[in-house]
C-alpha cells in the first residue's frame, strides 16, 4: 500500500459540541456494536452503529491517535469516514481529575436516588447518572491505557 | 431636605451598584459570545445527522409514518411540556416569559381535558412553577454547557420511552430561541411526534446513486436509533440557544440597570450641588446680616 493512496482516506470525528478531529489517516479502528471494525482506504460503503469505547486511527505520519467515544454512528463512503459520536475526546486531552470528579458525583447522586434521600428541591434522573458514569469510566480507561 | 452627607452616601452606594451591574453586563457579553460559538459548533453534527437519516430513509424506502416516534397518536389524553429556563435570575423577564408560555400551554390543554406532565430545566423555572402550585414531573438543575448534551439525552430518553408506549401523546418544547442578543423569542415547538419535514430533504443527490451500503447491524436497527438521536440534538440545540438568550437578556437588563444608575447619579449630584449652594447662600446671608447688625 503506497503512501499516496493510503493518505486519501479521511477521518472526521464529530460530536454535538463540535468537530473533534479531521484529517488524513492510513487506517481507523471503530468500536462498532458488532465488534471492532478496521477501515482501510477504498473500503466499501458502510454504515455502522458504534458503542461506547475506543476509536483508534493511524495518521499519515504513522502515529496512533486514540479517542474515547460514546455511542454513535459511522459512515464510510468515498474514502471518507464520518463518525458521529454522542461524545468524543482525544486520549491526551482527557482531564483525568475531572473524570474522577464526575464519577464521584454520579455515584453520589445514584446513591441519593436509591436511598430516597434526594434533598428538597433537587431531582435525580438515574438514567442520566448511569450514562454519565458509563462515559466517565470509558474516558478513564482510554486516558490511562490509550494503546490497550 | 436630605443633608449633603446623606446625598453623598447615596451617590456612593449607587456607584457601587453600578459597578456590579456593569461587571455583570460585561461577563454576560463574554459568555454570550462563547454560547454563540457553541451553537455554531453543533452545526456539523446536526447537518450530518439529518443527512444520515435522509439517506437511510431513502435507502430503506420505508414508510416512516409507521415508526413509533413519527406516528401521531389518534387521541390526546396526556402530553408532556418541557420548559427550558435558566438557573439564575437578573436577566429581565427571560425566565418569567418561558414559564408563562409553558403554563399557558398546560392550561390550554387542561381546558380541553388533556393532562400535562411538566418537565422543567433550570432553578428559576422550577421554583416559579412550584410556587404557582403546579406539579413538576422531573426537574433538571445546574445544567452547564459541558453537561448539556447529557441532559438532553436524559430528557429525550424519558419522553421517548413514554411516547413509544403511548403513556404520553405529544411532547412540547418551550424555550427561548436565539435570534439576536436583543431579541427575546419564546418558542413552543412540538418535538414528538417528530415532524415529517426532517426526512428526505437532506439527502444529497450524489448519495442516492451510491447507496450500496454495508450495515452493521441491520439498517432498521440503525434507523430506530438515529431518530432518538435527532430528538436529542433538537433538545441540545434548544438548551444552547436558551443559554445564549439568557446571556443576551442579562446583558440587556444589566445595561439598562447601568444606565439607570448613571441617570440616578446625575440627579443626585444635581440635588447635592443644590443643597451645597443653598447652604453657602445661607452662610453668606448670615455673615452679611451679622456685618449689617454690627455696622448698624
Amino acid at each position: 500500500m503506497d503512501q499516496e493512496e493510503s493518505s486519501q482516506l479521511r477521518l472526521e470525528v464529530v460530536a454535538p459540541a463540535g468537530r473533534v478531529f479531521e484529517g488524513g489517516v492510513q487506517m481507523a479502528v471503530l468500536p462498532a456494536v458488532t465488534g471492532e471494525l478496521g477501515i482501510l482506504p477504498r473500503h466499501a460503503p458502510l454504515v455502522a452503529q458504534l458503542s461506547i469505547g475506543r476509536l483508534r486511527a493511524l495518521t499519515v505520519d504513522g502515529d496512533w491517535l486514540t479517542f474515547a467515544v460514546a455511542e454513535g454512528f459511522a459512515k464510510v463512503q468515498f474514502n471518507k469516514i464520518i463518525v458521529l459520536a454522542d461524545a468524543a475526546e482525544e486520549a491526551s486531552q482527557i482531564d483525568v481529575a475531572r473524570v474522577h470528579k464526575s464519577i464521584e458525583q454520579a455515584k453520589q447522586r445514584l446513591e441519593m436516588h436509591r436511598s430516597g434521600a434526594v434533598p428538597e428541591g433537587e431531582d435525580v434522573d438515574p438514567y442520566r447518572e448511569q450514562l454519565a458514569l458509563r462515559r466517565a469510566y470509558n474516558r478513564l480507561k482510554v486516558a490511562e491505557r490509550p494503546d490497550k | 431636605m436630605a443633608s449633603q452627607r446623606d446625598i453623598r452616601r447615596r451617590i456612593a452606594s449607587v456607584h457601587n451598584t453600578r459597578k456590579i451591574t456593569k461587571a455583570m453586563e460585561m461577563v454576560a457579553a463574554a459568555r454570550l459570545r462563547r454560547a454563540q460559538q457553541r451553537i455554531e459548533a453543533t452545526r456539523p453534527y446536526a447537518l450530518n445527522m439529518l443527512e444520515f437519516i435522509g439517506q437511510l430513509v431513502n435507502y430503506l424506502q420505508v414508510d416512516l409514518s409507521l415508526h413509533p416516534l413519527l406516528k401521531p397518536h389518534a387521541h390526546l389524553k396526556k402530553v408532556a411540556v418541557i420548559a427550558l429556563t435558566a438557573d439564575r435570575g437578573m436577566c429581565g423577564a427571560f425566565n418569567a416569559n418561558i414559564v408563562r408560555r409553558a403554563l399557558d400551554r398546560v392550561n390550554t390543554y387542561a381546558a380541553e381535558g388533556v393532562e400535562s406532565d411538566l418537565v422543567v430545566m433550570g432553578r428559576k423555572g422550577v421554583s416559579t412553577v412550584r410556587f404557582q402550585g403546579y406539579k413538576i414531573d422531573r426537574a433538571y438543575l445546574d445544567v452547564t454547557e459541558r453537561t448539556a448534551f447529557l441532559e438532553a439525552q436524559a430528557l429525550t430518553n424519558g419522553v421517548i420511552r413514554r411516547y413509544a408506549n403511548e403513556s404520553i401523546d405529544r411532547v412540547h418544547l418551550v424555550f427561548n430561541r436565539f435570534k439576536s442578543p436583543m431579541e427575546q423569542f419564546v418558542t413552543d415547538q412540538v418535538i414528538l411526534p417528530i415532524q415529517e419535514e426532517i426526512t428526505g430533504q437532506y439527502c444529497p443527490a450524489d448519495a442516492q446513486e451510491h447507496m450500496d451500503f454495508l450495515f452493521e447491524p441491520d439498517p432498521e436497527t440503525i434507523l430506530a436509533d438515529l431518530l432518538p438521536s435527532y430528538v436529542e440534538i433538537t433538545i441540545y440545540r434548544a438548551i444552547l440557544e436558551g443559554m445564549a438568550s439568557e446571556h443576551g437578556a442579562r446583558m440587556t437588563a444589566m445595561r439598562a440597570a447601568s444606565e439607570a444608575a448613571d441617570e440616578m447619579i446625575n440627579d443626585l449630584t444635581l440635588a447635592m450641588n443644590r443643597v451645597r449652594q443653598a447652604s453657602i447662600t445661607q452662610e453668606i446671608l448670615e455673615v452679611v446680616a451679622g456685618a449689617d447688625a454690627l455696622s448698624g
